[in-house]
């Protein structure tokens, strides 16, 4: 019986390594979370526990007060959305074309967006700052949308191509000769066809809209125009100690993404392929 | 080369039994071919001697050694998969000397072994190139030559040819036959495809759901099915069905089968026991159907549906009331559908089963 | 009116029209205009001066940059092979016949998908010389006799900035790896174990030389994301305590927005341009050479 006693250990030896790792993954934000729930004289104080002794909802009233947390958290939203909006409508346009049809400069062109995924952010942090400046689109929405989405560009154009070419062209061509136009085979059965890729720029343009930190906080001046990202953080170098309202507000500002990652998660998966493998 | 016991072996899969208490004997030196249709359990039989798998319940023993506790490495066995299972970033060289330098020999002995048996094979020029560079047949090869380069104890294939066109496949039937004749190891031979299993193997084990129907040489098989699972399994095209009910007249059994009556042979009566109005299956083989143009006595009037000229043979399908037949008969070019014939059986080469299918004569 | 217009432009120019502008404006024209700011001496208010190459013989004889460019390095030559390390391995442990797969895939992978910000502050928190979690536990435990002072003390700040960034980045790796473990065959493994290889032999012999390509991929992408590293640094340490865990971006941040020294900065900027592009290249071609079918 020795093989089988061998193989349960191993079994067990692998569960337990997991779940330590597991465990290493997710307990930083049960911290998070536990501290939003304490009182600063409970989380300040030792020994320090996971579960709050006495559990309050005063920090998470105090978050939408204190500062401009609901502001923020609205900024975020608009800053996302409209990007989000613009990157599927832009990028579908340019994945198609590079897709399907055939012009001179089509490679050159695809490469130039390529090429710029290797380019750091920072590279064009002074020139955008100079120019949203001049533009006088400093502390506005705009001001932090339209780089947001310009540098989504490259990577959505690359995934909706793929996606694109995948189409069978003999759905289009059989359309064509059913007589529809060439702009309704886009709307009406490129478009539909390739959803799994829209979801998964979307999904993308979001979060990175909702997370981005150094642009926003260079692009943006006054405390109410200030994104969660930058607004968080602001509110801790300001208030260093105030980690119970800090992780509220945290909590707060976690709740979409993972809203997003939850009920799209079979869409993170692929993507990573498309975008790693053939990097 | 040792011989290969498998005693009460059972192997389940949730609630599925692959394997249902098997009992099979593999002689010194045979190539016995495990037959039968997909989900039969041929293969899991093949991976429990190999070891990839352990059984629920029973015994494996090569000769006199239980091996049931022994990793597939210490029972030395060599495998050839179905997709052959080439290591795709190794030459071929490399991919036959794997299981050498698994086993710590000198390279330079690595290199004698894999030599000899690549000259066996004729792949001598192939050593240098991938797996991706061969064709389906050089990749068999190499296969082969990864497992004989062991001299292991048992060789176990597989549906080795089951990717091959159908040339090739011929061709690569009677190379493996020479071959294992030659090298004289215990060989298991898995496969689907019974003209293979006929032309290849020593013996033949039909299996179908998990369960051994019967074992033995192909005439064996072929001549006596134990059976209808068998009978209807072997043989291309297979075997004739139809349903009969026997009756007594004069002490001879007569079988009635609705549209026409078959009297069985005074010998054949004889031997039999069925109960009258008995329901039974009569099965025969279509090359032992004749077709006469003219209507005889002991013969039954059929009309001709449909001629497959396959040539040297032709397949006839024929009616007799609403029972249809195929028969084989050389090619004679005077048929034509509908028309009327007469056909009889080859009395000494009738089986009769019950109605469960097992095998009454 | 439009209608006109639209049918004599060709389609092609018109769909790519939006995505081209967008790209030119925010993203083309602002990386030569950064190599144009780079030859000039600009404080944000006050007198554009042309210096030429000036600034990038600035940079090498400034001892704070040296300091960044050491501690870049660093932390890319740590970070990436340790995340790497921990992806694969839990992958391999993942890819065995477990239950619970999708579960386990998916809490690895929430570092993933948190902000760098909120993941910086959490820890922050947890690094706390006092209060926070890590050091009560690691007392508790016997493991250190004083607290340590994560992000304070210069010795280990760099240290407690790069355990953030491997922590959040092994469920990225991991899921990459796992997808990739699943793509080899099982029969190669059969193969294998009849052939006598043990388990070690297997890995060295069968999975690594099959993972090499994406193992390759991985290791660029990741590359490129040290050298960029900014929000988690700037929010953990802005660079100190004494530029102990100060990088190329964080000092080019602090030249630009907090000295207001643009063509100092921009002078870096196209630095790091040149490094980023050379080690993408030249890792390229190094990685794709052993890799053939």
């Amino acid at each position: 019986m020795h093989p089988k006693i061998l193989r349960y250990l191993e079994r067990f030896f692998i569960y337990f390594i997991l779940l330590i790792g597991t465990w290493i993954m997710i307990f930083p934000f049960l911290w998070m979370v536990s501290t939003s729930f304490k009182s600063q004289y409970e989380a300040f104080s030792f020994p320090p526990s996971l579960i709050p002794q006495k559990p309050i909802l005063e920090n998470y009233i105090r978050a939408l007060t204190i500062v401009p947390f609901g502001r923020w958290f609205l900024n975020s939203f608009i800053v996302a959305s409209a990007t989000t909006l613009l990157v599927v409508v832009i990028s579908s346009l340019a994945g198609y074309i590079f897709a399907r049809k055939d012009f001179r400069w089509k490679e050159p062109l695809f490469y130039m967006f390529l090429i710029t995924l290797m380019i750091p952010g920072m590279v064009t942090i002074i020139p955008n700052f100079i120019l949203i400046r001049t533009l006088g689109l400093m502390d506005t929405y705009l001001g932090l949308i339209f780089p947001y989405t310009s540098w989504n560009l490259a990577m959505s154009i690359y995934i909706l191509r793929n996606f694109f070419s995948a189409i069978p062209r003999s759905i289009e061509d059989s359309a064509r000769i059913d007589g529809c136009s060439e702009l309704g085979i886009f709307l009406k059965i490129m478009l539909p066809l390739a959803k799994p890729g829209i979801a998964t720029i979307a999904i993308f343009s979001f979060l990175y809209g909702w997370d981005e930190f150094t642009w926003a906080l260079t692009a943006t001046s006054s405390l109410h125009m200030r994104t969660l990202a930058v607004g968080l953080a602001l509110f801790h170098g300001k208030y260093l100690t105030l980690w119970t309202l800090l992780s509220a507000g945290m909590v707060i500002a976690t709740i979409p993404p993972v809203i997003v990652f939850i009920l799209f998660q079979k869409y993170f998966i692929p993507n990573l392929m498309a975008g790693a493998i053939k990097g | 080369m040792v011989k290969i016991k498998l005693i009460n072996l059972t192997k389940r899969f949730g609630n599925v039994i692959a394997v249902d208490h098997l009992n099979l004997t593999v002689e010194h030196g045979e190539l016995l071919v495990l037959l039968g249709p997909s989900g039969c359990g041929k293969t899991t039989t093949l991976r429990l001697i190999a070891g990839l798998e352990n059984q629920d319940e029973g015994d494996i023993y090569f000769d006199n050694m239980l091996v049931n506790d022994m990793s597939p490495k210490d029972r030395n066995v060599a495998m050839v998969f179905q997709d052959y299972a080439l290591y795709p970033h190794m030459t071929a060289y490399d991919n036959i000397a794997f299981p050498l330098r698994n086993r710590g020999y000198s390279e330079s002995d690595i290199k004698k072994k894999v030599l000899e048996v690549a000259e066996m094979l004729g792949i001598k020029e192939l050593l240098d190139r991938k797996p991706r560079q061969l064709s389906g047949g050089q990749k068999q090869r190499v296969a082969l030559a990864r497992a004989i380069v062991r001299e292991p104890n048992v060789f176990l294939l597989d549906e080795p040819l089951s990717n091959l066109d159908a040339k090739l496949k011929t061709q690569m039937r009677a190379e493996l036959r020479k071959l294992q004749k030659s090298l004289g190891v215990t060989t298991v031979y898995v496969t689907h495809d019974q003209a293979e299993a006929m032309s290849i193997g020593d013996r033949i084990a039909v299996m179908k759901d998990g369960k051994l129907l019967q074992v033995g040489t192909p005439e064996e098989v072929y001549e006596n099915p134990k059976n209808m699972f068998v009978a209807g399994f072997i043989g291309s095209p297979s075997m004739n069905f139809i349903k009969c009910i026997v009756k007594l007249r004069n002490g001879f059994y007569v079988l009635d089968c609705g549209d026409f009556k078959v009297n069985l042979s005074y010998e054949r009566s004889r031997e039999v026991d069925i109960l009258e109005g008995e329901e039974v299956i009569l099965g025969v083989r279509p090359e032992d159907i004749t077709i006469l143009p003219e209507r005889s006595s002991n013969a039954i009037s059929a009309s001709i549906e449909l001629i497959e000229p396959l040539r040297p043979d032709m397949l006839i399908h024929l009616r007799i009331g609403n029972i249809k037949i195929v028969a084989r008969s050389l090619s004679n070019l005077l048929w034509k559908p509908n028309d009327h014939v007469s056909v009889s059986f080859n009395l000494r080469k009738l089986h009769i089963f019950k109605k469960n299918g097992e095998k009454i004569m | 009116m439009a209608k006109l217009v639209a049918r004599s432009v060709s389609p092609i120019i018109l769909f790519l029209l939006p995505a081209l502008s967008f790209y030119f404006v925010f993203e083309l024209f602002p990386i030569f205009y950064s190599l144009y700011i780079s030859f000039f001496e600009w404080h944000i208010i006050g007198d554009v001066r042309f210096v030429g190459l000036e600034n990038y013989f600035k940079i090498f004889s400034d001892p704070v940059f040296i300091v960044a460019l050491r501690n870049t390095f660093i932390y890319t030559i740590v970070t990436v092979p340790t995340q790497i390390f921990f992806g694969l391995a839990i992958a391999l442990l993942l890819n065995q016949k477990i239950r619970g797969k999708v579960t386990f895939r998916a809490l690895y992978y929430i570092p993933v998908i948190t902000s760098w910000t909120v993941v910086s502050l959490i820890w922050k928190w947890i690094y706390d010389p006092v209060y926070g979690f890590l050091n009560y536990v690691l007392l508790s435990l016997g493991a250190i006799r004083e607290p340590v002072r994560w992000l304070q003390d210069p010795s280990v700040a760099l240290c407690a900035v790069m355990l953030v960034t491997i922590w959040k980045g092994i469920g990225w790796n991991m899921v990459i790896f796992l997808a990739s473990l699943q793509t080899i065959p099982q029969s190669l493994y059969d193969a294998a174990l009849i052939d006598g290889a043990n388990r070690w032999r297997r890995f060295r012999y069968i999975t690594l030389p099959l993972l090499r390509p994406v193992i390759a991929t991985v290791t660029v992408l990741l590359t490129i994301g040290a050298l960029n590293a900014f929000v988690q640094i700037y929010i953990l340490t802005a660079g100190g305590p004494l530029h102990s865990t100060e990088v190329i971006n964080t000092y080019l941040y602090k030249n630009a927005f907090s000295y207001l020294n643009f063509g100092y900065a921009s002078s870096m900027a196209m630095f790091l341009l040149a490094l980023t592009l050379t080690i993408s290249i030249v890792q390229r071609k190094v990685l794709s050479k052993k890799i053939e079918y």
